[in-house]
């Protein structure tokens, strides 16, 4: 009998390895591809020899990348966007979940409502430029950072969280004399680690790949983002610009990318995003740890 | 080695960050040094520059860099350049000009994004200033009255631009592989029906000799419907004149013959299955460059596609096709309008700019655009029998190219027999420009057909033609790929009851209209 | 008093929308003096929360409410030299617009039907994963299929729809070919009007559904352990301890993802479909978000788009709402 079962479980755990095992080779892939297709070739990409290994291996791709310096500082700018921009979002957004999640606070659900209405009524390209306009924030990165400070979505899954917390957790605080600043700081936020990390990891996706409100708010070159830089090899010919009815810039105007410099650049854009997501994830394992070891 | 990569990769990032503060101390100090006294008597001007990415740290950026600098040196006024996205031009421009930032001068290639500004208010017309101010283009324009239609809107003059070279006139291209039509001793096409015939030929006749059914006749890229549509004299989006009256390219007569000529290559498997699918022309550049494939069509400047096919066959000839001869005539592929930078006027710019402007545009299109396409003499590019070749390719690609649309005006118009001597000296780049100069000549060898130079600027014809190509699309692709399921003809029918259906009885009145009021003008 | 609260407490779980009962108080005259004192000492009580939420409501006042303003528009013709309050008033005539305009009906229906599909297969998806990480006990492992699960969420649709349309291809494609081996006609995929939406709806699983399981695993990283461990003295199996713990654990967060994901079913991926569509299939493949690139790219229209945004915005709302509501009716915790 016994035998029997752990036979099962065996088999049950081996299916579920080799299923997520084979799943994750599939959705490697395209990053693969394009790995293999950076130290190809651009002849050989055109000609479609390129499927999972490297063709005329050469790393001249790389070298064209790095050589502009450009480059280099657009890296910078965008660590700099994507860390401060991170933290902040990440205050604000504790800020407003964990009153939020409170059921006794008054005028809760109008606030929830009030805040519910903007995640769907978004206003346009127009008004939003005039606003970061008068406030005067053209070409400074608060002109990024504001705006976005808080994600409703996130915000509502963080509130979420806070309230699937035990409630005697805070009720006994509050008996010792805790107030709400303290409670938050020293029982909520600790035990809150798993939602913190997946949420920064949000939050510090969105701010690595922003793209289109570097292009409209910060016009000086040397505060450009690396998705701009980057973007500007990758999609430098538009072909419904390029065939525009009115009249179009001509085939020798515009650039062409070789393919080998394009798939760099996505690898260049993708890897360094890819590598936070491991450092946030012991912060997800601690409480099933615990439980799980004995397994 | 790899501490060597390292070392460099900091020397550049010490460089940049130290470029990027002199930069910043530049502009501080440059308030208040004496230098700038000379400078303060200049107007100053704003104009947008196309941001493309191509400007290197070490060369400083779209706002100031050599060709900046040169510029406010040599130019009767000061420019401020305002950088705006490519990819998000007319957005971003859009949204500087509601926001009431918009430079003095708004440029694009593009001139239905010029007649909507017209519209919208945004830019006003300068007639007044070309004459009161202008001398240069004034007699510039006098030279070239082909420019004045274009430049016109609802009567009034609203734009400035100078005539494009031939290398940016010529746009669609077909190429063919010599050494097949050879080697079946076939002769070049001329009429469609040959046309039809190599391409049967190349498919089944082994033109490459692996005794392998594997070759297509013709292959494409986004250009090639129009190509074998322009064959026809019906560009899908362009309206022809009929007896005096205007008639909709897609819904013409002929239409019924682009389709079936694009069903015949479809169900003979003279092009690829899988067309439908190949939106970016990636099986059709693998075909060409694998030598799988006997005809392109695409643009009459390929460099890539030669390449590649060369370096995988170094026996493979590709040569410019010239337009067949259909029913209809013999039409040429399509090519742009005369007009190349639009160059508009800011509706809030006041007497005293647009004066300033009209006199930095007179400077540029008389001897200020040269600099800034070739680089300087003896530095960038010599003279070899008056042809401007260039020095050093990395350092003019470093240094100059970025610097071509400064040139809002300009004279560039380089003649096909420069570009062997103006390519890279390397066999294939010799082979390939000797290949390209024919293909321009080809281009140009025939006129496009176009009745009148622009598309009319009514939002009822712009918004019925948007609802339209998505329909007209879908009955396209049941035609040509359903089989049986419908003809041409039935097709072309479809697609009228389509177009009536959608309002294009009432456009096509107003179109009419248009036309009878402002056929003046367009001659 | 502190009863009262409660009270209150359990008829907003119960589903009753009041949940400004002491605002509605506050308009009985005999009750006011009494829900007046409640008023501020709650207020005191709770003083650290609201001063936490100043910045807050700042914010969502200047940056979400005041550009939104210029949704009149909507209601105008936009000229940018009149700017948003000059330009001339025209009512609804942008809405009858569409409204009138026969194939706006037919967007509208291909992008509610792609979206009805992606969520009912797309949904699931991530929680399945989730479940299925969640019974790994190697660690290594576990964390190594977790990042090549969400690879693709960082590649652009550009490539991702190449990849899958070359995979695709009857002629030269991996699935066509397996298709062959197994006797069977290969099939064009991405040109027929029956297979495109399952194609569409599994690129958007492929790409997303990875990325998708974080917040489960986050959630499930917070379940008591103490409650696995006394199912397994109890002899419970891994199935069972997963209906029974791991499902309830993350059930508040699937509700969550299910209400918001509810606003975005007016929207279609723009750059996914202009990537995966083509002339075969424009008529279940033609949605909003390429209908509003088709009219945008021409006249700066902006009321028009506009109009059309306020639409979507508004149908998304109530769905929001709507589902909310559903949802609390099961007894578990909405948006509010």
């Amino acid at each position: 009998m016994k035998s029997r079962r752990s036979f099962s479980a065996k088999t049950y755990a081996a299916v579920n390895y080799a299923a997520l095992g084979l799943l994750s080779l599939f959705t490697l892939y395209p990053f693969w591809y394009e790995a293999a297709s950076s130290f190809s070739s651009s002849r050989a990409i055109t000609s479609g020899e390129v499927f999972l290994w490297p063709v005329e291996f050469n790393t001249d791709a790389y070298k064209r990348l790095l050589d502009d310096g450009q480059l280099l500082v657009s890296a910078k700018n965008t660590v700099l966007v994507t860390v401060v921009g991170t933290l902040l979002n990440m205050a604000m957004t504790v800020l407003a979940a964990y009153p939020l999640s409170k059921k006794r606070l008054m005028g809760r659900g109008g606030l929830l409502l009030f805040i519910t209405f903007t995640m769907l009524f978004v206003s346009g390209m127009i008004p939003n430029f005039i606003l970061i306009k008068t406030l005067g924030l053209i070409n400074s990165y608060w002109s990024l950072w504001l705006p976005a400070l808080i994600s409703t979505y996130n915000l509502f899954v963080m509130k979420s969280f806070f309230e699937g917390l035990p409630e005697e957790i805070d009720e006994s605080a509050s008996i010792d004399g805790a107030n709400d600043l303290a409670i938050l700081a020293k029982i909520i936020l600790p035990l809150s680690k798993p939602i913190l990390a997946a949420l920064s990891l949000f939050y510090a996706v969105g701010w690595w790949n922003s793209y289109f409100q570097v292009l409209l708010y910060i016009t000086r070159s040397t505060k450009q983002t690396l998705m701009v830089k980057l973007y500007q090899m990758i999609n430098q010919v538009d072909a419904s610009l390029l065939n525009s009815a009115g009249g179009s810039e001509g085939a020798s105007q515009a650039l062409l990318t070789p393919e080998a410099i394009k798939a760099a650049a996505i690898v260049l854009s993708v890897t360094p995003i890819l590598c936070v997501y491991p450092f946030l994830q012991r912060h997800f394992v601690k409480g099933v740890l615990i439980g799980s070891v004995k397994g | 080695m790899r501490q060597q990569k390292r070392k460099t990769a900091a020397v550049l990032l010490a460089l940049a960050v130290s470029l990027a503060m002199l930069g910043a101390c530049g502009k501080d100090s440059g308030k208040s040094a004496p230098a700038d006294a000379k400078e303060a008597k200049k107007p100053e001007i704003s104009v947008s520059i196309f941001d493309r990415g191509e400007v290197s740290a070490e060369e400083g950026s779209y706002e100031s860099n050599r060709w900046t600098k040169w510029i406010n040196e040599n130019a009767p006024a000061t420019v401020k350049w305002i950088p705006v996205p490519r990819n998000q031009s007319q957005q971003k421009l859009n949204t500087l000009i509601a926001a009431g930032e918009a430079p003095d001068l708004i440029w694009e290639y593009d001139r239905a994004y010029i007649s909507t500004l017209a519209s919208q208010g945004a830019i006003q017309p300068i007639d007044q200033y070309i004459d009161k101010y202008s001398t240069s283009y004034k007699a510039y324009l006098q030279a070239h009255p082909e420019l004045k239609p274009y430049l016109t809107i609802n009567g009034k003059l609203y734009a400035v631009a100078s005539v494009r070279g031939i290398d940016t006139i010529a746009n669609h291209g077909m190429w063919i592989r010599q050494d097949w039509l050879d080697k079946l001793g076939l002769k070049t096409p001329t009429t469609i029906d040959e046309l039809l015939d190599a391409a049967r030929k190349f498919k089944t006749d082994d033109p490459d000799g692996n005794g392998k059914a594997d070759t297509y006749g013709i292959v494409f890229n986004a250009n090639g419907y129009q190509i074998m549509r322009s064959l026809f004299f019906t560009h899908e989006n362009q309206w022809y004149l009929n007896d005096g009256k205007l008639e909709f390219g897609r819904i013409a007569d002929r239409y019924a013959d682009v389709l079936a000529f694009e069903k015949t290559l479809f169900d003979e498997g003279l092009i690829d299955q899988e067309y439908i699918t190949d939106k970016n022309a990636q099986r059709a550049k693998q075909f060409w460059t694998t030598g799988k494939a006997g005809i392109f069509l695409g643009s009459w400047d390929m460099p890539n596609e030669y390449s590649d096919l060369k370096k995988n066959d170094p026996s493979a000839k590709p040569v410019a096709l010239e337009p067949v001869a259909t029913p209809y005539g013999k039409n040429g592929l399509y090519q742009e309008n005369a007009p190349y930078i639009y160059v508009t006027f800011n509706k809030d710019m006041k007497e005293q700019q647009a004066e300033a402007a009209v006199k930095f545009l007179d400077w540029m299109i008389d001897k200020g655009w040269q600099p800034l396409k070739l680089g300087e003499e003896n530095v960038h590019y010599k003279l070899v029998n008056g042809v401007p070749q260039t020095i050093d390719p990395q350092k003019f690609r470093q240094e100059v190219f970025y610097a071509r649309e400064y040139a809002v005006l300009n004279q560039y118009s380089p003649k096909p027999e420069w570009f062997p001597i103006m390519a890279a000296q390397d066999p294939i780049s010799q082979e390939y420009a000797k290949a390209k100069a024919d293909s321009l000549t080809v281009a140009m060898k025939n006129k496009y057909r176009r009745d009148i130079p622009f598309n009319p600027d009514l939002p009822e014809a712009n918004q019925l033609i948007s609802a339209f190509s998505p329909i007209a699309e879908q009955i396209e692709a049941k035609v040509v790929t359903g089989g049986a399921q419908m003809t041409p003809q039935a097709g072309l029918d479809e697609l009228r009851k389509e177009w009536k259906r959608l309002g294009g009885d009432n456009v096509e009145k107003l179109v009419q209209e248009w036309y009878d009021q402002n056929k003046a003008g367009m001659k | 008093m502190n009863i009262r609260i409660e009270n209150k407490g359990v008829y907003s779980m119960t589903g009753n929308v009041s949940q400004a009962g002491a605002e509605a108080a506050a308009f009985h005259p005999r009750a006011a003096e009494r829900t007046g004192s409640v008023f501020k000492r709650r207020l005191s009580r709770d003083k650290y929360l609201y001063l936490m939420l100043v910045p807050v409501i700042g914010y969502y006042v200047v940056f979400k409410y005041a550009p939104m303003v210029g949704e009149v528009i909507a209601f105008k013709d936009y000229r940018f030299v009149d700017g948003i309050w000059g330009s001339k008033w025209v009512g609804l005539k942008h809405f009858r617009m569409l409204f009138e305009s026969s194939d706006f009906w037919k967007i509208l229906r291909n992008t509610l039907l792609l979206n009805v599909y992606n969520l009912v297969f797309g949904f699931p998806v991530p929680i399945v994963l989730s479940l299925m990480l969640n019974e790994v006990r190697k660690e290594w492992y576990k964390r190594t299929v977790q990042n090549l699960l969400y690879v693709p969420h960082f590649i652009s649709w550009v490539i991702l729809g190449g990849i899958f349309i070359s995979l695709l291809s009857p002629s030269t494609g991996v699935v066509n070919w397996i298709l062959r081996s197994m006797g069977i006609d290969p099939i064009y995929f991405m040109a027929s009007t029956t297979w495109w939406p399952v194609v569409y709806t599994l690129s958007s699983i492929w790409r997303e559904a990875g990325w998708g399981t974080i917040l489960y695993l986050a959630a499930m990283a917070n379940i008591d352990p103490q409650l696995y461990e006394a199912a397994k003295m109890d002899g419970a199996s891994r199935l069972r301890q997963i209906w029974h713990i791991t499902l309830p654990g993350i059930r508040g967060t699937m509700a969550i993802l299910l209400i918001l994901r509810m606003g975005q079913m007016m929207d279609v991926g723009l750059e996914q479909t202009l990537v995966l569509q083509n002339s075969a299939v424009l008529e279940v493949g033609d949605v909003i978000s390429t209908f509003v690139y088709r009219v945008g790219l021409q006249n700066a229209n902006y009321s028009y788009t506009t109009a059309l945004g306020l639409f979507q915005s508004a149908i998304g709302f109530i769905l929001v709402l709507s589902v909310n509501r559903i949802i609390k009716s099961f007894g578990e915790k909405g948006l509010w």
